[in-house]
């Protein structure tokens, strides 16, 4: 694996950016919508509940921390989607790029696009509705790094199922996260969901990110067993989602389905 | 350079190439012809690595592109039919993007980008974004990529196709250019004129098998009545209808 090659996807991206405001505006334009809708939601359940109740840590800082995990993970599917739309994707591998390398790029490509997203819903959250986000303090971290490692890996499971079934299967990857969301408990504690939803959830990384969330807001101390139990998840999430890639990846090539990715498709 | 033996490649029970068998001396331009469907990108997709041979064997530069791809990439340089641009990145941008992968440094990229866009006449376009480019720009900046590394072996798929007679004379006078200078050329093309004065050799496909390997000199017959002779004769019917008094 070769730096200066994965350098070289993250400057094509970096170009397309410069070459098109269309493709900057989705960076933050998504995010700011949900921080708004939500935010404002919260100020009006803050104005109804008699309990005293703060829903903006609760509320906006779940949305947040989710907005930040589809970010990661569309950064990926994204930077991959411009290789099939473009007919580039077959292109690629007749330079010396290897396949680590170019899901190196889409990674790369991915912390810019993410981190931008990121700092767009903190200033926002932060400035217009009061959400102190780093309160939270050090935890912040292991959160921030279990939702991009499981962005990451959905991202890159996403992109071989696309690279397997082929380009008309787009549409099934987008509607993922809002598939997953349930099962996360982003909004509401595990313990709400019927047994077979919480067997799910224990393998979802991001179900442990929120119920840590809802301990802190709780006052009670966040478990360290569960936050490695996540951060194990993720890792072998990643190390999964990058060897069902190469192995679809090297299918593709032995049957020959990598050719649908260029304009002469077989007859 | 470049050499296969028995390539064989079938997609189910569908052989797109059989048993082809041919090689290419250093410094040749060989024109691979047939018709549309014979398997010429097929055969050029196995010769540059980007799909494995079902059987056969395959060494181009003296390497097997499925042992050693990354060495091979490395020495060759491919125009893909499609071109293989982005279209909101610019002529010199792809010509950049370029220099980066194959880890030429800034200073050479810059260099050779310069002379490239001089010697194809792009240089009034460097900067129009690819969607923006008419179809001869962007074959001459594809071009120009599949140059821009130094490659001892050019793979070409239809370079000659849909572009005025300008860029089609510039693109022929830098190919023979660069033959002279040992570079391989590997073209396939339907422009049979053009073939015929810029080829030394000629492979011929017809349904996935080689018909005819010579060089051009060796050809008994004009190209174009040897292409009709040996893989495919065109059909012409009279259409009685049209140019009929309309009712």
């Amino acid at each position: 694996m070769q730096a200066h090659r994965i350098a070289a996807l993250v400057l094509r991206q970096f170009y397309l950016l410069r070459g098109s405001p269309a493709r900057i505006l989705p960076m933050f334009a998504w995010v700011c919508i949900d921080m708004i809708l939500w935010g404002f939601i919260t100020r009006y359940l803050n104005s109804v509940a008699a309990s005293g109740f703060n829903f903006v840590p609760t509320l906006l800082g779940a949305v947040l921390l989710w907005d930040f995990f589809i970010r990661v993970m569309q950064g990926v599917t994204t930077a991959f989607f411009e290789d099939v739309w473009s007919r580039n994707f077959l292109n690629f591998f007749a330079t010396p790029l290897v396949i680590s390398e170019y899901v190196g790029g889409l990674v790369l490509s991915s912390i810019v696009t993410s981190a931008v997203g990121l700092a767009v819903m903190l200033v926002l959250a932060g400035t217009v509705f009061g959400l102190a986000f780093f309160a939270f303090g050090a935890v912040l971290v292991p959160f921030l790094l279990v939702l991009f490692l499981f962005g990451i890996a959905l991202g890159v499971c996403a992109t071989a199922f696309v690279l397997r079934f082929g380009p008309a299967v787009e549409w099934l990857i987008w509607p993922i996260p809002a598939l997953i969301s349930p099962f996360a408990g982003v909004f509401y504690p595990l313990a709400t969901l019927p047994r077979w939803m919480q067997a799910v959830s224990h393998v979802l990384p991001p179900s442990y990110v929120f119920e840590s969330l809802r301990a802190i807001l709780a006052g009670r101390a966040v478990s360290p067993v569960m936050l490695l139990e996540s951060a194990g998840l993720a890792i072998a999430d990643v190390l999964l989602a990058g060897w069902l890639f190469a192995r679809i990846y090297r299918h593709a090539v032995r049957t020959g389905l990598i050719a649908r990715y260029s304009a002469e498709t077989l007859s | 350079m470049i050499s296969c033996r028995n390539l064989t490649r079938r997609f189910g029970e569908f052989a797109a190439v059989q048993d082809l068998t041919f090689s290419v001396a250093s410094g040749a331009i060989c024109a691979f012809l047939g018709p549309n469907g014979a398997g010429k990108s097929t055969t050029v997709k196995m010769l540059t690595g980007l799909l494995a041979p079902s059987s056969g064997t395959v060494e181009v530069c003296g390497l097997d592109p499925a042992a050693k791809p990354v060495e091979l990439k490395t020495q060759i340089g491919v125009l893909p039919e499609d071109l293989g641009l982005f279209d909101d990145l610019t002529v010199e941008e792809h010509l950049l993007l370029t220099g980066a992968v194959y880890r030429l440094d800034k200073h050479t990229t810059r260099a050779r980008t310069g002379q490239l866009l001089h010697a194809l006449s792009l240089e009034h376009g460097r900067h129009t974004f690819a969607g923006k480019c008419s179809h001869g720009m962007r074959k001459k900046t594809a071009f120009a990529m599949a140059l821009l590394p130094n490659p001892r072996v050019l793979f070409l798929d239809e370079p000659f196709e849909a572009i005025d007679p300008v860029t089609s004379k510039i693109m022929r006078d830098l190919l023979e250019s660069v033959a002279r200078r040992g570079v391989t050329v590997f073209l396939t093309s339907h422009i049979l004129a053009m073939v015929e004065q810029i080829a030394t050799q000629l492979v011929m496909l017809r349904k996935g098998a080689v018909v005819w390997d010579s060089p051009i000199a060796d050809l008994p017959q004009a190209l174009e009545q040897h292409y009709f002779d040996l893989v495919e004769a065109p059909a012409v019917e009279e259409l009685e209808w049209l140019g009929s008094p309309r009712s």
